[in-house]
């Protein structure tokens, strides 16, 4: 009876440790065993060869600049969204996440374009483009740009929460604004920015888009391109891929735990509630002029121009032609949507296979959360742990696994090679935002609907029909929905994973600028940012729907 | 201190929070009642300074606090208030001596501050808590701390913002007598803002009764009670019975013996409940169903006498004429 019953619950498990926990073993196995027996020699190679190290440093130096860069931009948007007028423009939100949803790869050569040689910057002022702009200092600006929406929402909702009764208590006790802000703003605020730089950090070890396009082109590599380039050029070491592999899930476990450390030791139960009205004040007339002149260079610069570029591309005949109504034409459009193209062929690859893993994903999700429940128990939690793994380790440790894994000489069967490949990588790499979003609708619902299944439900079938399918489907259809949109755009996964001669929009787009075609390229990124937009907006609705009903 | 509101207003865009109010007070401890929604918190707000009025004007004795016509409009930390929070509204990475010292930084000496902030403390029973943080406090704690901020400053008038609703009903109880007993040994004023008609008229001089953005009727507990300005204050304040005149009898001036100059109703029992101290008798009379209370159960369908003296029987019709 008790085995019976817990079968299933097992049976996920091993599921998820096939997919999730399987590859970070190999990675580990690979490059801790030698003929079978423990050995560091491989490792400690790795530690000595300079090139690594040099990555290392690179990526360290990368990461510390776009903490200090997206805090330059994302801390003063937070407080103007908070304190001023801009306190009721609840719209600014939604535009402020379309650089985050924006694929990184796409937005970096929106900027190459904008400001290379013969590129937009020219013939827009007439003036040469800064060659300085091709360097660290534009690498870390164009990844900031990038990054800021997320630092800016921690903290903006952090603000909000303090706006309530913490702030009204301020304003009754406290004696000077100024006072006020360093001793009770401040320290409240202080946690969530740790917590949030930390994660800016990682997300930036993490990244590949950016340092695939513009770093390649400055000869700055860190670790995703390190690791790339150890897999996909010849004299391929995988040797050196793991261990910088390995390094850099070592750096990422540690940050989490840091970040783990600071939100458990400092994050107080804000429950300041009723923050209600808090900017009836009129604000003075310079910090409207800096507040509206803040948000609108922010928004040209995060938004405007990489997407000015890409639009132009896609749009232009002849790229050294400039920007002339004669020189505009749609047939790089055509191209891409006519039967047979390379391009065609990828786009539908893409919709296929992100269709696929989102709804496997979704059903995996979906039971993944109703069997974590509250996490209650061990199992419970290492479950709930194994499903987010992804989410801390950056992808392109899990695509290092999972080559080395289903590659694996006594697996009885593989699908390395064939297309349910990156259909399993999409699979594992967003795992974590299915099993999120159902557990997030699940834990809204009072813990009553349990009691009240036990008592009515006549089998665990019903229960699974008539009460969580209905319940839950706001939130597995929001899960699907970001893990369809994400799959999509994946990168780097798909440069290393896909079979041969199978392309997807991402792919594609990358091998269209590398090859300096980038017409038709560009014309998939929009279509891309086009289908990201309405799946958001898509979303937005049925969430705002949700909320309405309930 | 005579609390002055006049033409007070205020609005958030063409939502009406708090119609134009003008009101007088002047009595140490008052309540404002109403259900929520009814803008008594933003009248509130607007005494403390939190939310400015859209429009009017308002004095604490013959000092202007706010006034829309003259552009004044002094900051909530100048206007001698101190205000307890429904959630609290504790700094939870302070302590609790910090919190309560907050307000006296940089008008006291460090030793005058450590008296004073003890000493309120000691008011509210918490003096073995002062390093803790709120946060390792229980909810009746933190209430004290936020109440003991509030007094540390010494106000000329405190303000409640539902402060008891987040405590459950014994300490609520415990925390009203409590509440009374430290503003009447202090030289402060009190307005308290709830939602619990029993809270406001047990606790209160005056109390202010409003309805969707408008005071409906202010006065003593009493005159509230028994001379209520119309049916929703009869129905709010109290159990109100209703004759088929539509006057008004308070269920302690239905009686089971003949009175002297009294109306006679019959009425038949429907039930009987039992409320420790007596029994509330729910019975039907002239097609209204009527409340009164007996030390004794009635039988169901049993068909009783009820007199009522006329004097105690209270018409809002004739009151409007």
């Amino acid at each position: 009876m008790y085995a019976s019953k817990q079968l299933p619950f097992w049976m996920l498990f091993a599921l998820l440790g096939l997919l999730a926990a399987a590859p970070l073993l190999a990675v580990l196995g690979y490059t801790f065993m030698e003929d079978g027996s423990l050995s560091f020699t491989a490792f400690s190679e790795a530690l000595k060869n300079d090139r690594i190290l040099t990555t290392m440093e690179h990526s360290f130096v990368l990461g510390l600049l776009v903490i200090f860069g997206t805090t330059i931009i994302a801390l003063p948007l937070a407080i103007i969204r908070t304190k001023t007028q801009f306190a009721n423009k609840h719209w600014l939100d939604i535009v402020f996440t379309i650089p985050f949803m924006t694929p990184p790869y796409i937005g970096s050569m929106g900027w190459m374009q904008f400001m290379q040689h013969n590129g937009y910057y020219e013939s827009l002022f007439s003036t040469t483009a800064p060659a300085s702009f091709f360097s660290l200092a534009g690498m870390v600006f164009i990844m900031s740009m990038h990054l800021y929406p997320f630092l800016y929402l921690m903290l903006r909702n952090t603000l909000v929460r303090i706006n309530g009764s913490f702030q009204e208590a301020a304003d009754i006790y406290g004696h000077s604004p100024l006072m006020n802000w360093i001793r009770i703003v401040l320290p409240l605020l202080l946690s969530t920015y740790a917590m949030a730089s930390l994660l800016i950090f990682i997300k930036t070890l993490a990244e590949f888009g950016t340092p695939a396009t513009f770093g390649k082109q400055i000869g700055f590599y860190v670790f995703t391109t390190e690791i790339h380039q150890y897999l996909s050029r010849w004299p391929v070491n995988i040797s050196a891929a793991t261990s910088l592999s390995l390094i850099l899930l070592s750096v990422c476990m540690v940050i989490w735990y840091l970040q783990n450390i600071i939100s458990r030791k400092y994050t107080y139960g804000i429950h300041s509630g009723r923050s209600g009205i808090s900017a009836n004040k009129q604000d003075s007339m310079s910090v409207r002029l800096f507040s509206w002149l803040f948000v609108s260079v922010v928004l040209l610069l995060s938004i405007g121009v990489p997407y000015f570029s890409i639009i132009a591309t896609s749009l232009l005949q002849v790229r050294g032609d400039g920007l002339h109504w004669d020189n505009l034409t749609f047939s790089h459009y055509a191209e891409l949507f006519s039967l047979h193209s390379e391009g065609f062929s990828a786009l539908m690859n893409s919709l296929g296979f992100a269709f696929t893993a989102a709804t496997i994903a979704a059903v995996i999700g979906l039971f993944t959360a109703l069997s974590i429940k509250n996490a209650a128990t061990k199992p419970q939690q290492l479950m709930d742990f194994t499903s987010m793994m992804p989410n801390i380790i950056p992808g392109i440790v899990f695509v290092v696994g999972l080559i080395l894994f289903w590659n694996m000489s006594w697996l009885p069967a593989t699908v390395y090679n064939t297309t349910w490949m990156p259909i399993v990588t999409y699979i594992v790499l967003f795992l974590p935002y299915a099993v999120q979003y159902t557990k997030g609708s699940l834990s809204q619902l009072h813990q009553s609907i349990h009691h009240s299944n036990a008592v009515y439900g006549t089998s665990n079938f019903i229960i699974f029909v008539r009460i969580w399918l209905p319940l839950l489907a706001q939130g597995i259809l929001a899960g699907w929905i970001m893990t369809f949109i994400i799959s999509m755009r994946e990168l780097v996964g798909s440069l290393l994973i896909l079979p041969p001669s199978v392309s997807t929009s991402a792919t594609f787009i990358y091998s269209q600028f590398e090859q300096g075609d980038a017409g038709v390229g560009m014309a998939m990124a929009v279509i891309t940012v086009l289908l990201t937009i309405s799946f958001i907006t898509i979303m937005n609705w049925l969430q705002r729907r949700a909320l309405t009903h309930s | 201190m005579r609390i002055t509101l006049q033409g007070i207003e205020k609005r958030f865009g063409s939502v009406q929070a708090v119609g134009q109010t003008d009101l007088t007070i002047t009595d140490q401890f008052v309540t404002i009642l109403g259900q929520s929604g009814c803008g008594k918190t933003t009248l509130l707000k607007m005494l403390a300074g939190l939310t400015d009025p859209t429009a009017g004007e308002l004095r604490f004795d013959d000092q202007v606090i706010f006034s829309s016509k003259d552009s004044v409009n002094i900051k909530p930390s100048k206007r001698g208030i101190g205000m307890v929070f429904q959630d609290f509204g504790l700094w939870p990475h302070m302590s609790v001596f910090d919190n309560i010292a907050f307000g006296l930084r940089d008008k006291r000496s460090k030793a005058e501050r450590h008296e004073i902030v003890m000493d309120a403390l000691q008011k509210v029973q918490l003096e073995d808590k002062a390093k803790r943080k709120p946060g390792e406090l229980s909810g009746g704690q933190q209430q004290r701390v936020a109440l003991a901020r509030a007094i540390a400053v010494n106000p000329r008038l405190i303000l409640f913002d539902e402060a008891l609703s987040a405590l459950d009903s014994i300490l609520r109880e415990q925390m009203r007598e409590e509440i009374l007993s430290i503003i009447q040994t202090i030289d402060s004023q009190a307005i308290f803002v709830t939602h619990d008609q029993t809270e406001a008229m047990a606790m209160s001089d005056c109390m202010i009764i409003m309805e969707a953005g408008k005071v409906i009727q202010n006065g003593p507990p009493e005159q509230v009670y028994h001379a209520p300005a119309d049916n929703y204050v009869a129905n709010l304040i109290g159990r109100a019975n209703w004759t088929a005149d539509r006057d008004l009898i308070r269920p302690e001036a239905i009686h089971l013996q003949p009175q002297a100059a009294g109306i006679t109703h019959t009425g038949i029992v429907r039930k009987s409940l039992f409320e420790g101290d007596r029994y509330i008798i729910h019975a039907e009379v002239d097609g209204q169903l009527w409340k009164f209370y007996d030390s004794r159960p009635h039988e169901a369908r049993s068909i009783v006498k009820l007199y009522v003296q006329e004097d105690t029987t209270y018409s809002l019709y004739k009151q409007e004429v």
